[in-house]
């Protein structure tokens, strides 16, 4: 075998011991090394390899009879693929019969004819023609390995194994110029690669298909719907998010962070939907500037902060923090806002950043009306007895809102996955009495609902909640992931923010992700992009484009010098020896012939002038030949009368011909 | 007055061609290897004119020509002669064998036992034979032509490297067109054309086409050529066997022969492809893997001139 020694059967054992076939895989290694040990060889000819490989193929072909039959393919959607693995992974064992002949023969190659029919027809036509042949053994190897992974046992046993093997057939065929240790320090390099390649490819699928569904999905919602908000309240299994970055949050000084960043909110509860009720929208004048629009008075103490935030086709709704009352620098034709908080951009740019200066404590959404006392008939009866158990109606607002906090503080736990659970009974109620476990809309419904039985007046508000500070893009970033619902509470005359999700949810729900940085990188790309798309900032991009262009410069001037440097085998190259002067250089035929090689009509560096100039059809340059072949062939060498007429030939053909020659 | 040795060669081209027809690349061939002093193996199937060409040519000279049918009995001695005991003189008398002669073909040289076919390899290397501790000469114009059936065949004894590398060239006759096999039927319908040529050139002639062969120029630029061609096939891949430096030495010499037949007084690099598979191949062993891959010396030497820049 060509094999290193020992890795055929290393590498059969290994198949057996992966498939459970180990009896067999140490019989076929003992056979094929075998042949190692013994110095007898086989006479086999043409037609015995022949013979073996129909034989190879009956036994496949039986042994797939064999397994249809017995897996009941056919009959359960399941058989088939099953008898096929099956049958993949017999391979090893139905081929052994050709790699042994291949092992004891005297030849130690298998002619192409054992594979191929039309071959085996074209020998019988012509005996005497070559027939090609084919080393078997790194094929069969290759095969082996295969068959293993098919048996699936997806551990990092049979990873290690493949390395191992790898490792072992590499090794024969490492460099002589760097030292082992240096090997396998790479193949080690290699197979950690290799691992988290594989790791990450099964991420990017998942990655792929999340993509594909937001992407899609994204073509039939077209933005936040203002006036409904479905919940996921009752659904059962996780909840999937997304790692998208959706908006970018430069906070003004004294802004705390975590902050909540509405982007609606809503005031009739129909499960599983919020509704908005009489919140048509209102268009907002801009003042003389044109990029600045105020939605209320101002405050005396303002906040601000600056968000960047992409507008699907040029609208969509803003996120703003509670209290907005100015928006800054928001380049759109028309912004509209409804009663309940809620702005809108009709015209925009696909990508607005925006400063807003905000004021918690100022009441700038329209206030409560009945809508935001109401609760559904459905969910009345447990809620009124919750509030009775804490007694809200007792306290004052703003301490039944601590009360409620405190509640779900001591009481609940987050969890994005919902089991399988009565149906009678309402999910709100299972989740109040029962499970005390779900995402931000179960606790955002529960507080708002548990607010208004207590006889507060409270909102539901839906938004993003900023947590994350990217390194990369050295400021906070909000993620689709961070999407959040909370309630709002009339308290004191103002909607205050009423938060009772615990507040691990983000630790819940950060993905540990190895392609997470680079889906971060690309994600800052395409805002880099997007900005100097939307004209955001040109002037910026500058330093980060020559910074960006130093490394590439580099690169580039390092491969130039480093391909003049680098040889292969480490010994130093010859230098030239200097051209010998030879007979005949300075004939004029060489002219004709760099005129030709221009036009694309050179000679090969084995042709002879005449076959040259036979197969370019230049029949007139023969004379030229015969003179310039007796100038550079013969020691006799031309007298002065015909060295003139090589060098008046030339010039002629060079003068008549060479324009044509250019074309 | 002796011909030109162009015309020589010419007219002997044209005799052998009144027999010989369609194959005017191998005549060229063996005139090359006749007037370079080298012999001729030709190796090819039965019944494609093997022996005829060697005839033909014998017959076109006015030269002594013999022939030896081997088979595996045959004995080294029945090639070189053998003494034999005279009662009347109390001595011993040397009777020559068929090797004392200007021509010698040796017909399928293959089937005989290596023992016996080693039996030329002193007479076509040095021009003459030891027989029981005495050294004879032979003839001055000593010519081999052998043939051989492909060795696949049964009852063959391939030949011994040595003896391989004793024949300046090696080619074969092939098959000829359907046009020209029916030209060679329509000849031979009342009687066969070998019986019609008769000589048309003297041994002498002979001897001055040699004599002019060995005049006509090289330059050492192809000189160098020659041995990079040769020395490639020791390097080359596959090949157990490369060329030996006699190898290069008969390049050059049937290069020179074939300028000769050009009318050309000195050797241009044309030449030297041309003839450069029919000499060398044969004294090449291919290793057992590359053959049983389709790999022949042929196809190496084929390689090696495709690779090898040449002088221009």
């Amino acid at each position: 075998m060509s094999t290193p020694p020992l890795l055929l059967g290393a590498a059969l054992v290994f198949w057996g011991w992966q498939t459970g076939l180990v009896f067999f895989g140490l019989a076929v290694a003992t056979l094929l090394e075998g042949a190692r040990a013994v110095t007898w060889r086989l006479e086999l000819s043409r037609s015995d390899f022949n013979r073996v490989a129909d034989l190879c193929a009956v036994l496949f072909l039986g042994g797939a009879v064999y397994l249809f039959a017995t897996t009941g393919a056919g009959r359960t959607a399941v058989a088939g693929p099953r008898a096929l693995t099956i049958l993949f992974e017999w391979l090893p064992l139905l081929l052994a019969p050709l790699a042994a002949c291949q092992a004891y023969s005297v030849e130690g190659r298998v002619p192409l004819t054992a594979f191929f029919w039309a071959l085996r027809r074209r020998a019988e036509r012509d005996p005497a023609a070559p027939a090609g042949a084919v080393d078997f053994a790194y094929p069969y190897l290759a095969l082996v390995v295969l068959a293993t992974s098919a048996a699936n046992v997806r551990t990092p046993v049979f990873y290690a194994g493949l390395c191992a093997l790898v490792g072992w057939a590499l090794w024969f065929e490492r460099s002589r110029r760097f030292r082992p240790a240096w090997w396998a320090a790479l193949v080690v390099a290699a197979a950690a690669l290799g691992w988290g390649g594989q790791a990450a490819l099964h991420r990017l699928q998942t990655v792929v298909e999340e993509r594909v569904f937001e992407y899609i999905f994204s073509l039939v919602r077209r933005d936040l719907d203002p006036f409904r908000s479905m919940t996921a309240i009752g659904q059962l299994g996780e909840l999937k998010l997304s790692e998208r970055v959706v908006l970018r949050v430069d906070p003004g000084p004294g802004v705390r962070v975590p902050l909540l960043l509405r982007e609606a909110s809503y005031d009739l509860y129909s499960s599983p939907a919020w509704f908005a009720s009489a919140a048509g929208f209102t268009p907002i004048q801009p003042e003389a500037d044109g990029e600045t629009w105020t939605l209320g008075p101002p405050a005396t103490a303002p906040r601000t902060v600056a968000i960047s935030a992409y507008l699907p086709r040029g609208r969509g709704v803003l996120t703003l923090p509670n209290g907005a009352y100015r928006l800054d620098r928001l380049a759109a034709v028309t912004v509209s806002r409804n009663r309940l908080g809620a702005v809108k951009v009709d015209e925009g740019l696909g990508l607005v950043t925006y400063g807003v200066r905000f004021d918690p404590a100022a009441p700038l959404d329209a206030p409560p009306t009945e809508a935001d006392t109401g609760v559904p008939a459905r969910e009345a009866v447990v809620l009124a007895r919750v509030a009775a158990e804490l007694r809200l109606a007792t306290l004052p607002p703003a301490e039944a809102v601590r009360a409620v906090e405190r509640w779900f503080r001591r009481n609940f736990r987050y969890s994005l996955y919902r089991r399988a659970a009565r149906r009678d009974v309402p999910p709100l109620e299972q989740f109040l009495l029962e499970t005390r476990a779900g995402h931000c809309e179960y606790f955002a419904t529960a507080t708002v609902l548990l607010l208004r039985a207590a006889g507060l007046p409270a909102r539901y508000a839906v938004g993003y909640s900023v947590q994350e500070w990217s390194w990369l893009e050295r400021r906070w970033i909000v993620r689709q992931r961070h999407a959040h619902a909370w309630a709002l509470a009339w308290v004191g005359g103002a909607w205050r923010d009423v938060d009772t999700t615990p507040s691990v949810w983000v630790d819940e729900e950060t993905p540990d992700s190895l392609l997470g940085p680079v889906g971060d990188l690309w994600a800052w790309a395409q805002f880099l992009f997007a900005r100097w798309r939307w004209s955001e900032g040109g002037d910026w991009m500058g330093p980060y484009l020559a910074w960006l262009l130093i490394p590439l410069i580099l690169l580039l001037a390092w491969r130039l010098w480093a391909r003049k440097r680098v040889g292969r085998g480490g010994a130093a190259v010859p230098a030239p020896a200097a051209p010998r002067q030879r007979r005949g250089d300075d004939s004029e035929f060489y002219l004709v012939e760099r005129a030709l090689a221009v036009a694309g009509r050179g000679r090969r560096p084995s042709e002879p002038a005449s076959a040259w100039v036979e197969r370019i059809h230049e029949d007139a340059l023969r004379p030229l030949v015969r003179l310039h072949y007796r100038y550079r062939f013969d020691p006799a060498g031309l007298d002065p009368r015909e060295r003139a007429a090589l060098r008046a030939a030339a010039h002629a053909w060079l003068a008549e011909r060479e324009p044509v020659a250019r074309a | 007055m002796s011909l030109p040795p162009r015309e020589v060669c010419a007219k002997l081209a044209a005799s052998i061609e009144t027999v010989i027809k369609g194959q005017s690349s191998a005549v060229r061939k063996l005139l090359a290897a006749f007037a370079s002093g080298g012999h001729v193996l030709l190796e090819d199937y039965p019944g494609t004119g093997k022996t005829t060409l060697a005839k033909a040519l014998a017959r076109s000279i006015g030269a002594t020509f013999k022939r030896v049918q081997f088979t595996p009995d045959l004995l080294p001695s029945d090639i070189l002669g053998v003494s034999v005991y005279d009662q009347r003189d109390h001595a011993f008398h040397f009777h020559e064998g068929p090797v004392f002669t200007n021509i010698l073909l040796a017909d399928e040289i293959n089937r005989a036992s290596p023992r016996t076919q080693s039996a030329l390899l002193e007479a076509m290397a040095e021009g003459q034979v030891s027989i029981e501790g005495q050294s004879y000469r032979l003839e001055e114009l000593f010519f081999v032509i052998a043939t051989q059936n492909p060795v696949e065949f049964r009852g063959t004894y391939p030949l011994p490297e040595a003896q391989m590398d004793r024949f300046a060239l090696q080619f074969s006759l092939g098959y000829v067109a359907p046009e020209e096999e029916v030209a060679i039927l329509s000849a031979q319908a009342r009687r066969h054309p070998i019986d019609d040529v008769t000589p048309c050139v003297s041994l002498a002639d002979m001897l001055g086409v040699r004599e002019s062969v060995a005049a006509v120029r090289m330059t050492d630029e192809l000189k160098r050529y020659v041995v990079d061609v040769v020395s490639a096939t020791r390097s080359a891949e596959g090949v157990q066997l490369g060329a030996s430096p006699r190898a290069s030495l008969a390049l050059m010499k049937a290069a020179q022969a074939l300028a000769l037949l050009e009318g050309r007084e000195f050797v241009i690099p044309e030449d030297v492809q041309e003839i450069a598979v029919s000499v060398v191949a044969h004294r090449m062993v291919v290793d057992p893997q590359a053959r049983f891959s389709g790999v022949t010396t042929a196809s190496v030497v084929e390689e090696i001139l495709k690779k090898v820049p040449v002088p221009v």
